[in-house]
């Protein structure tokens, strides 16, 4: 089946090729009904790859906007930002429904990403009542089965590796919070990844909410921790008296650093792989070959792909990692021998 | 390109979405809540469960070796001690034995001495005796013959042949 | 003198990337080093690289972002 697909796809490109040769990486300024033609005539080709909803998406965003010029970054753009249409390419669209209450002003109308955090919720809420069912039902005797099994493997490893040691003493109230934020950033990453999906996490709205929680919570954890009288004694770090005009403002703004690199990090992370994916693709329209198409786009937005699925992983990882971390410094008790960590982060 | 920068300056990247915000706090928390009430928490106590259980069988493991190795302790000392026993039990018996026989080899060797000088003493009576009587008879012999020389012709020959028969006389005799 | 806007994120992308490459070699060549020095330390080291390496990585995708946003504009 699929060497018949590949002999297809050679059979429809090697003649191609050979046409186009002369012409293969002349960069003309075509009309915009050459470059509609190169797109519309690799779209059938791509299907039998892993790209293929990248590499068919720009030519149907070229169909879509039918007036005017449109630029590769636009289409990146489109794919990228937020939307109210949720664009199911070839069958047409989804209009959100746009929400007449707006309480304080603020406009709370479902929106493409807004879908997407749904569907995350959705599925982690799935997947975690029907484990969390499974264990219920499990004697201590039993070990865990399948999807269990994966889940319970991970939740051990945030338990012990990110939680416990990070943040040590009294770690256990953290541990839902590290849990579902993980994998909550996980099924945005990988939602991200599939057809059809947009990158929740690659909104910068969504990564700063939940840097948000771990903002608030470390807060509340360093005021539980250590008391008013503590918290302004860390906010000195232990220096003498006089530094504290200089040390007060940069403690204080080291605070607020954190949960924006935090914001920064995932968003950036999630949107540069898109971007990358889109760009690779652009490339062969840009040089309207397929040549290019082939040997460059393909296999290296294939590779980024993967590169992506690792990515989504780490960033889940890293966020909950530092997440940890910062609780851990917040809560801290001993000295300000941390700080010292502390400070390679800002 | 001046479309994608109004693009970007109307959506942008960086743009904030208070919706956005609004819909993913709530959504987290709610998930967060449902999730750490009915998944969470049971896979975490049962992870504590499960550890605790591990503890215990590696304290028990670790209890029963110990006892193990104060029985094995203990039989050892038994053992070494039985063994000491068995060895004074045998030296003992050794020592009775060299004793008994080195007394008893005494004792016949005492015997035998004793023996031995009673014999010697019989012996020497004997011979008294036997010189006593022989002396006696000698004696009487002498008597018999000067008896006899003094009868008979006190001729030369007659006197030498009776000595010698005397002589022969007395060597039959006395054997 | 729109031209100098690409040029400028062409040369900002690239200069972000090589520090973060030089960073994050450096912090995989040390970990490298210290894995085979103490073997046991293994997931230590290699959890620690990764944090590094995120936040390295974290500061140059802020200049890559910038980047962007001066080629799009």
């Amino acid at each position: 089946m699929r060497v018949k697909a590949i002999s297809r796809i050679l059979a429809l490109v090697v003649p191609v090729l050979l046409s186009l040769n002369s012409h293969v990486f002349a960069v003309t300024s075509q009309d915009e009904a050459t470059v509609r033609e190169t797109a519309t005539a690799a779209a059938p080709a791509a299907p039998a790859t892993v790209a293929a909803p990248e590499a068919a998406a720009p030519a149907e965003a070229t169909a879509h906007e039918a007036e005017g010029e449109e630029k590769p970054g636009d289409v990146i753009m489109h794919h990228i930002l937020d939307n109210k249409i949720y664009p199911i390419e070839p069958f047409g669209e989804i209009h959100l429904p746009e929400i007449a209450v707006k309480p304080f002003g603020i406009d709370i109308s479902v929106t493409k990403h807004v879908v997407m955090v749904w569907l995350a919720c959705a599925v982690l809420l799935v997947v975690g009542l029907a484990v969390g069912a499974s264990f219920k039902s499990l004697s201590s005797k039993q070990s865990p089965k399948g999807m269990a099994n994966v889940i319970e493997a991970l939740i051990d490893f945030i338990r012990t590796d990110v939680a416990k040691s990070n943040i040590g003493h009294g770690y256990e109230k953290f541990v839902p919070f590290l849990v579902t934020v993980f994998f909550f950033i996980l099924i945005c990453n990988l939602l991200g990844l599939i057809p059809y999906g947009a990158t929740a996490t690659g909104n910068i709205n969504v990564t700063l909410t939940l840097a948000l929680f771990t903002f608030v919570i470390t807060q509340a954890a360093a005021f539980k921790a250590q008391g008013v009288v503590g918290y302004a004694k860390h906010l000195t770090a232990g220096t003498h008296w006089s530094l504290w005009i200089i040390m007060v403002p940069i403690e204080l703004i080291g605070q607020f650093t954190k949960p924006f690199a935090l914001t920064i990090r995932l968003f950036a992370n999630m949107t540069a792989g898109h971007i990358i994916i889109y760009s690779l693709i652009f490339i062969a329209f840009i040089l309207k070959s397929y040549v290019v198409a082939m040997a460059v786009s393909v296999p290296f937005a294939i590779f980024i792909y993967l590169l992506e699925l690792f990515v989504a992983f780490l960033q889940a990882f890293v966020f909950t990692m530092l997440s940890a971390l910062f609780i851990g410094l917040a809560t801290a008790h001993e000295g300000h021998d941390d700080h010292a960590v502390e400070g390679a982060h800002h | 390109m001046l479309t994608s920068g109004i693009i970007l300056l109307e959506g942008g990247l960086l743009n904030p979405n208070p919706g956005l915000i609004f819909w993913t706090a709530i959504s987290f928390l709610i998930v967060m809540l449902i999730l750490s009430k009915f998944a969470w928490g049971p896979i975490v106590s049962m992870l504590e469960e499960r550890e605790k259980g591990i503890q215990s069988a590696i304290d028990r493991a670790h209890s029963a070796k110990d006892e193990a190795e104060t029985i094995l302790k203990k039989n050892k000392e038994l053992l070494a001690k039985a063994d000491a026993e068995a060895d004074r039990i045998v030296r003992e018996g050794k020592e009775y034995a060299d004793k008994v026989r080195s007394e008893l080899t005494e004792k016949a060797q005492q015997e035998a001495q004793k023996m031995i000088a009673a014999a010697k003493d019989e012996i020497e009576q004997e011979k008294r005796r036997a010189l006593d009587v022989l002396r006696n008879e000698v004696a009487d012999m002498a008597v018999k013959g000067a008896e006899k020389i003094i009868r008979t012709a006190l001729d030369a020959e007659k006197q030498k042949a009776v000595v010698d028969d005397m002589i022969k006389e007395l060597a039959a005799s006395r054997n | 003198m729109e031209g100098l806007g690409y040029l400028g994120a062409g040369i900002g992308a690239g200069l972000a990337v090589i520090g973060a490459g030089l960073g994050i070699g450096n912090i995989a060549a040390s970990a490298a080093e210290g894995t085979a020095r103490q073997p046991e330390a293994t997931s230590d080291i290699r959890t620690t690289m990764i944090i590094a390496a995120a936040l390295i990585e974290g500061v140059a995708l802020f200049g890559e972002v910038i980047c962007v946003l001066l080629a799009l504009k």
